[in-house]
């Protein structure tokens, strides 16, 4: 698996149990990169900006952005429209990562932007499996679009 | 020839009202009539005869009638009495009537006034009257008097001939005139009968079209562009008013403020001729309320409108029910939805925490815990899985009585094919067996139908799992207009004593570890097919397979089956 510090998965999840098995199926499936998590959509926002709470240093272009839907003070898709609106996050990877399997929210979140709808399902074993695909993808084969690499 | 009867004429006086004065009738006879005995002796006249006569009947009656009526003694070939005397001498032999010719017989002048003879011509006849023997009872004497006639005919004697022809001329002319009067009379009277028959068929149209009024049930009316109504009918009594304090207000006044406009609208095309159909307004009652009222009006030329109007009340109240209700169901549906997507969510998450953590127990922990500890957290870890499976398959039943269904023609052997193709794609080293025959397209939500078909042809892949020979079926039958579509599978079955609630939710034949299962999957079927206003039932025994059957639409008439192509 991937040991290159450099590239970061940010994830976006307002649930702690949610959080901890995440950070877990990303260790047991050998996934080393530095994981930085924002618990609500203001958070997220403040971190890929530098504004706010995480103001005062470059912005950080994360590898992968993995967003849940739920978040409280903005939600998920909201937090997607006003990436997609700011050149700097614009072509930003963000991956939503969420309960819902309505078509409604897969429909807004594509036309939103979103370049990917993964469902959690229930089950750890297959979260991780899930989880594993994912980062395979996204953090080794996944080219990332050049403005969004860190500096 | 008449009978009379001896009592009558003489002997009665004036007689009693119910009977008839015949003795009056003949005294007013218009005609100069005598009636004497067969001896010759006057017992009744009329009032003409004495008229033309000249004489009084008091003096005349009972006694001989050459007696009163004697010869003009100045006249030497006076015949009047012989030839008289002989016609009546021959009706009283031969007993039948005797015409005499125009006759000479001067009539006297009564003694007051000198006694005088007058001339005078007549044509006489003479008619027995016979008894129930067949003597001569009566002879009546009937005189036309002719001697103004007779006196025109000898006037110029010099032009005798021409007086003749004049005379017969004027007899001619007379005759032709009198020939005429009495067709112009002939054809008055037809006239008259036929005025009579079409005033008596306006009278029946008349009464037949009054019936028709009253007795409608729908109000009839008669109005004018003027604003009023001029006739009503009964049924208009339905509003509350009389039918004169309708024909007195100007209906207008009637209307609903708010139809007014229109309403005069409406009155202004019908004078310019135009029909009204269903044209809709509110009349206030006497009481206050309104009513709805459906109209059709025709106008005449002269500005009369002919209307019926029908209270469609009751319609409309049901009409704004019905919206009412639809707006319930939808409003009731909005909610639904909104609760079945956060049950998916909030219930799910602490599921994912539940399993995880029992997984994570399991591989991080194995050292503290022993075989049945290690058993618990399986169980505990199944459990989570479990209740997720169950509530994505309550959501989806609840999905598909919420969303709308996009009616298309769909290929159901071909989407059975693709249904086992993947079932196959999961499992390659079964050998299953798998006919499907050729079907009707239908006309159906695809994406339901897909859904049906992955639960139907899943559940027989699932009971065939442990048979050697498997064995599914997908194919059609017609059973009179309907076209049946069934899967059958010879897998484990089931009894059908057992199968009351085979569709039921949550209901299941086998336990878990014979075949794994939610149990919802059967009651997602029947709520597809029940979508699609079809039916479902099934037919199995144990061990022995089972089979599904449905169709997709209402029977016979209505069947949403497109003609097929015959593609597979």
């Amino acid at each position: 698996m991937s040991k290159n510090p450099e590239k970061i998965i940010f994830l976006v999840e307002d649930n702690p149990d949610d959080e901890l098995l995440t950070l877990r199926a990303f260790k047991k499936m050998g996934i080393m990169n530095e994981v930085v998590v924002a618990h609500d959509g203001v958070e997220a926002l403040d971190f890929l900006f530098a504004t706010g709470t995480h103001a005062g240093r470059d912005a950080i272009s994360p590898q992968v952005t993995l967003l849940d839907l739920n978040l409280p003070k903005l939600n998920g898709l909201e937090v997607l429209r006003r990436l997609r609106e700011d050149p700097r996050t614009k072509l930003l990877p963000v991956v939503i990562l969420t309960s819902s399997k309505e078509d409604e929210d897969i429909v807004r979140g594509y036309t939103l932007g979103a370049n990917s709808y993964v469902r959690k399902p229930v089950d750890f074993t297959e979260f991780a499996e899930a989880v594993k695909s994912l980062g395979m993808f996204w953090l080794l084969l996944n080219e990332t679009p050049p403005a969004a690499r860190a500096p | 020839m008449t009978r009379l009867d001896p009592q009558a004429t003489s002997v009665r006086a004036l007689g009693t009202p119910e009977e008839t004065d015949f003795r009056v009738l003949f005294e007013s006879c218009p005609g100069l009539y005598l009636v004497l005995t067969p001896e010759l002796r006057i017992i009744a006249v009329s009032n003409a005869y004495c008229h033309a006569t000249m004489t009084k009947r008091e003096e005349i009656l009972g006694r001989g009638l050459f007696e009163v009526f004697p010869d003009n003694p100045d006249d030497k070939e006076a015949t009047g009495v012989a030839n008289l005397r002989a016609s009546l001498g021959r009706v009283l032999t031969e007993k039948r009537p005797d015409a005499m010719a125009v006759q000479k017989y001067d009539v006297a002048r009564p003694a007051s006034e000198g006694g005088a003879f007058e001339e005078r011509f007549w044509s006489p006849i003479n008619s027995p009257v016979l008894d129930d023997a067949g003597r001569v009872r009566y002879i009546i004497h009937r005189a036309e008097d002719v001697t103004e006639f007779v006196r025109l005919k000898q006037q110029t004697a010099a032009d005798a001939k021409l007086d003749e022809t004049r005379a017969g001329q004027m007899e001619a002319e007379i005759f032709l005139r009198a020939q005429e009067i009495q067709r112009a009379n002939s054809a008055l009277r037809s006239l008259q009968t036929e005025l009579e028959e079409r005033v008596a068929e306006l009278d029946r149209q008349k009464k037949l079209f009054d019936q028709f009024f009253k007795l409608s049930l729908d109000m009839l009316c008669i109005a004018g562009t003027d604003g009023y109504f001029r006739r009503v009918n009964p049924a208009f009594e339905a509003l509350g008013y009389t039918s004169e304090e309708l024909t007195k207000t100007p209906f207008i006044d009637l209307v609903h403020p708010d139809d007014r406009a229109k309403t005069l609208a409406e009155v202004e095309k019908l004078s310019r001729g135009a029909l009204t159909i269903g044209f809709e307004n509110r009349y206030r009652c006497k009481d206050g309320t309104y009513r709805w009222l459906s109209w059709m009006t025709a106008p005449d030329p002269n500005g009369t409108l002919y209307a019926v109007a029908r209270d469609i009340t009751d319609q409309k109240l049901d009409e704004q029910e019905l919206r009412r209700a639809k707006e319930t169901a939808e409003a009731a549906n909005r909610e639904l939805e909104a609760f079945s997507y956060s049950v998916a969510h909030d219930l799910r998450a602490p599921l994912r925490g539940i399993n995880g953590f029992a997984q994570a127990l399991l591989e991080d922990f194995a050292a503290n815990f022993n075989t049945e500890g290690a058993d618990y957290l399986r169980r505990i870890e199944a459990g989570a899985r479990r209740m997720g499976y169950l509530i994505d398959a309550l959501l989806g039943l609840s999905r598909i009585t919420r969303t709308q269904l996009h009616r298309q023609p769909v290929d159901l052997g071909r989407l059975a094919s693709a249904v086992l193709e993947e079932l196959r794609a999961g499992a390659p080293d079964r050998r299953v067996d798998v006919v499907i025959a050729p079907a009707p397209k239908v006309n159906g939500d695809p994406d339901l139908l897909r859904a049906l078909l992955d639960n139907l042809l899943g559940n027989a892949w699932k009971f065939t799992s442990q048979k050697a020979d498997a064995r599914i079926e997908f194919g059609t039958k017609q059973d009179g207009g309907d076209t049946i579509f069934f899967i059958r599978d010879n897998g484990a079955g089931f009894a059908m004593d057992h199968a009351t609630r085979l569709f039921a939710p949550f209901q299941r034949l086998h336990t878990e570890k014979q075949f794994p299962g939610t149990g919802i999957g059967l009651a997602t079927v029947q709520r597809i097919v029940l979508r699609h206003e079809g039916r479902i039932w099934a037919e199995a025994a144990a061990q022995q397979g089972a089979t599904f059957y449905f169709t997709l639409g209402p029977s016979e008439s209505k069947s949403p089956i497109v003609p097929s192509e015959h593609a597979q």
